[in-house]
């Protein structure tokens, strides 16, 4: 099986999509490669390059540059959602949310309640999230925990190249709307990707490892930094299992749970906020349903509640690493 | 006698090997067991032991040099055997089949080979070694061509494997017409005579034995040897409920129980071995497909009537069965096919007793093989 970056794989989907289905259409800051210019159509394909060579093959009426108004991409596609297209909508950065929350809150989410079930909005908002580029703070948030916190919409934040073709497949064939993130740091990472259409459901966690000891629940990039990290626990004689929940909302929590049956100890990674968080969600979640099971605190290693730092030593200190999460589960594996 | 010694083919992965050095000088006698050359690949270095006593006659490949698995790189003849007997057995044999026309841009590392069906259907099939006869495999209901990850290696050490992914199995297109067994094995069949083979040993688990027996009956000149495991024939019924859950099936819990019921001892499910089948299983049409052939197929017991042709040929037969077998009943085996239980199998012998398995394929094809030069 070819060996296909995150980036190479969103695009994968995208185009066996709009082959598949002629409903599917893509709107977004330079998806095309920059509207109105006279330069060459399909320069970029967005500004991660995600939509590269979309144009060439479908045309500019099914990859629609928009003006810098998120706004109107995000209005824009949730009308053409309820009137019968599949829109894929970019937002370059997850943190220009604030423009446009009333089309996604108040309006693409509340349709199918509103209109009693009669009207469905099959739309997919793609934005990029995260910290590790030093982008500043209005460019490098995690602000999934926000979606998460509201009915009507399905949230997904793919870790892997597999997965993220898979769970794009399904957020475009799925008939509510879906707010899809990717992690900025993880566009380059290349996996094991059929060339085949596929979905992958939602509210299905995958288990990266497995362990006796504790369990790390991780999102995203932070996979990455658990995986590592059980990695150095194991060599210590402490065996973790990761779980990456893909969606959280929904969230596989019978998967979580049955885990903590086995562990007894649960250790949360999350490279939001804490406050509010999808963290505190997990968290909640156990306590109430496994607090028998339970054999140590729960714990959560998250960033602090500050805005994400521009320098790049703070930046460093701001994201939860390896090391953190080792010292924690060192302290939890002291409970018995 | 002259024996020819080979670059091995030392587990799945390895393509070629590099000689780090001869223990046996060239004109020495060597012993059958004995040390002869010490091979490096890429994950190991291990030493050649010389399958046959004789004189160590000629060193082909030189320490340092690096050869493809099933190269000529030496020869062992005995004393009476003359140079010129040497270099015209050197000459005419055969070299490895060339990887060739692979798919992919990894192809040095990917057996794997699409062939195109008459429908315009993709048939993908892995082959491994290039020495002696052909040997086929096919997998059955829902599985793919690693369903052979512990025999196809072992075999290919002294014969040319493809193990074939069926229609609507793993890089096959997923797509069938009806799903019949006579469909199945059309397109196998179609795709042994792409590859050329003249004569064939036909190795079928489960449904794929049931289509073996088909292609079989197909072509019963091409066919040198059958052997059939946990065999969807003969009469046997398969367990619906096995399949419809099968089918069903979308979550990995759900996958990892329908595997638990294949195996003797459910702990010899691998979290990757569910892992794989469900990425299978999320593949556009696999479902559709694998309806289509569960109601055509598998709905049904086997079919019990051989044709007349073959009834005088089972001893040609060889069937292995797990005597923990939960999905597929064993049926009436005709008389004359050797009949071996395996005693901690379930349906899956041959991943839950590959070495034992493999010996007595190896031991089939052999003596198949051997009553074929007698024939000729």
């Amino acid at each position: 099986m070819a060996r296909t970056s995150f980036r190479q794989a969103l695009n994968d989907a995208l185009r066996s999509e709009m082959r598949r289905d002629s409903r599917v259409v893509v709107i977004g800051e330079d998806v095309a490669g920059g509207a109105g210019g006279t330069g060459v159509d399909d320069a970029y394909g967005g500004i991660m390059g995600v939509t590269r060579g979309l144009v060439g093959e479908f045309g500019r009426a099914r990859v629609i540059d928009t003006p810098i108004t998120e706004s109107a991409i995000v209005g824009m596609a949730a009308g053409a959602a309820m009137t019968g297209l599949r829109p894929v909508a970019e937002l370059m950065f997850v943190d220009f949310l604030g423009v446009c929350l009333d089309q996604i809150l108040n309006q693409a989410a509340k349709f199918r309640y509103m209109f009693g079930g009669k009207a469905r909005t099959p739309l997919v908002i793609r934005a990029m999230f995260g910290a590790g580029f030093s982008a500043g703070a209005q460019h490098s948030q995690c602000l999934y925990s926000i979606f998460t916190h509201i009915p009507g919409l399905k949230v997904v934040i793919p870790s892997s190249p597999y997965d993220a073709k898979g769970l794009l497949i399904q957020a475009i064939r799925d008939d509510d709307p879906v707010i899809f993130l990717e992690h900025t740091k993880l566009y380059d990472l290349e996996g094991e990707v059929p060339a085949e259409s596929y979905t992958v459901p939602f509210g299905e966690a995958h288990v990266l490892r497995e362990g006796g000891d504790l369990t790390i629940v991780a999102l995203a990039r932070m996979t990455h930094v658990a995986l590592e990290a059980a990695s150095a626990l194991a060599e210590k004689g402490i065996e973790a299992t990761v779980i990456d929940p893909r969606t959280t909302s929904p969230l596989d929590e019978a998967t979580i749970l049955e885990s903590i049956g086995v562990t007894g100890r649960l250790l949360v990674v999350d490279e939001s906020n804490p406050r509010c968080s999808v963290a505190s969600e997990i968290a909640a979640v156990v306590a109430e349903r496994a607090f028998r099971d339970l054999k140590a605190p729960i714990r959560r290693i998250t960033a602090p509640h500050t805005p994400v730092p521009f320098s790049p030593v703070l930046e460093n200190a701001y994201i939860p690493s390896s090391p953190a999460i080792e010292a924690a589960a060192m302290e939890l594996a002291k409970w018995s | 006698m002259i024996w020819a010694i080979t670059m091995p083919t030392w587990g799945l992965s390895m393509q070629e090997g590099t000689i780090v050095g001869w223990r046996v000088a060239e004109g020495s006698p060597t012993a059958a067991g004995a040390e002869l050359v010490e091979i490096e690949t890429s994950k190991i270095a291990n030493s050649l032991e010389a399958r046959e006593a004789g004189v160590l006659r000629r060193q082909l490949v030189k320490a340092g040099q690096t050869v493809a698995c099933g190269e000529l790189i030496g020869i062992i003849a005995t004393d009476e055997v003359s140079e010129s007997a040497i270099d015209a057995f050197i000459a005419k044999f055969p070299r490895p089949r060339p990887a060739a026309s692979q798919a992919g841009e990894n192809a040095s590392s990917d057996p794997s080979l699409f062939l195109e069906l008459p429908s315009g259907r993709r048939l993908c099939c892995t082959m491994r070694g290039n020495l002696g006869s052909a040997v086929v495999f096919l997998h059955g209901f829902g599985g793919d061509s690693h369903t052979w990850l512990f025999n196809q290696g072992g075999v290919a050490e002294h014969h040319l494997t493809v193990a074939f992914d069926l229609p609507g199995h793993g890089g096959s297109t997923k797509q069938v017409d009806s799903g019949s067994i006579e469909e199945l094995a059309s397109s196998v069949a179609y795709g042994i005579d792409q590859l050329e083979f003249n004569r064939i040993h036909l190795v079928g688990h489960s449904l794929g034995a049931g289509i073996a027996l088909a292609v079989w009956e197909g072509r019963p000149e091409r066919v040198a040897s059958v052997s059939l495991l946990a065999p969807f024939a003969f009469g046997s019924h398969a367990n619906q409920r096995y399949i419809s859950d099968f089918i069903s099936a979308q979550r990995s819990r759900d996958v990892q129980r329908c595997l638990a019921l294949l195996f003797a001892d459910p702990k010899a499910i691998r979290r990757d071995m569910v892992e794989a089948v469900v990425r299978y299983k999320r593949l556009d049409g696999v479902t559709e497909a694998l309806a289509k052939i569960a109601a055509s197929a598998l709905r049904e017991p086997a079919p019990i009537e051989i044709s007349p042709a073959l009834k005088t040929l089972m001893s040609g037969v060889l069937v292995i069965r797990g005597v923990h077998d939960n999905i597929v009943s064993a049926g009436e085996v005709p008389f004359g096919v050797k009949l071996q239980a395996m005693t901690h199998s379930g349906h899956m012998p041959h991943m839950e007793e590959p070495d034992r398995v493999n010996e007595l394929l190896l031991k089939h094809f052999a003596e198949a093989d051997s009553a074929d030069m007698g024939v000729r």
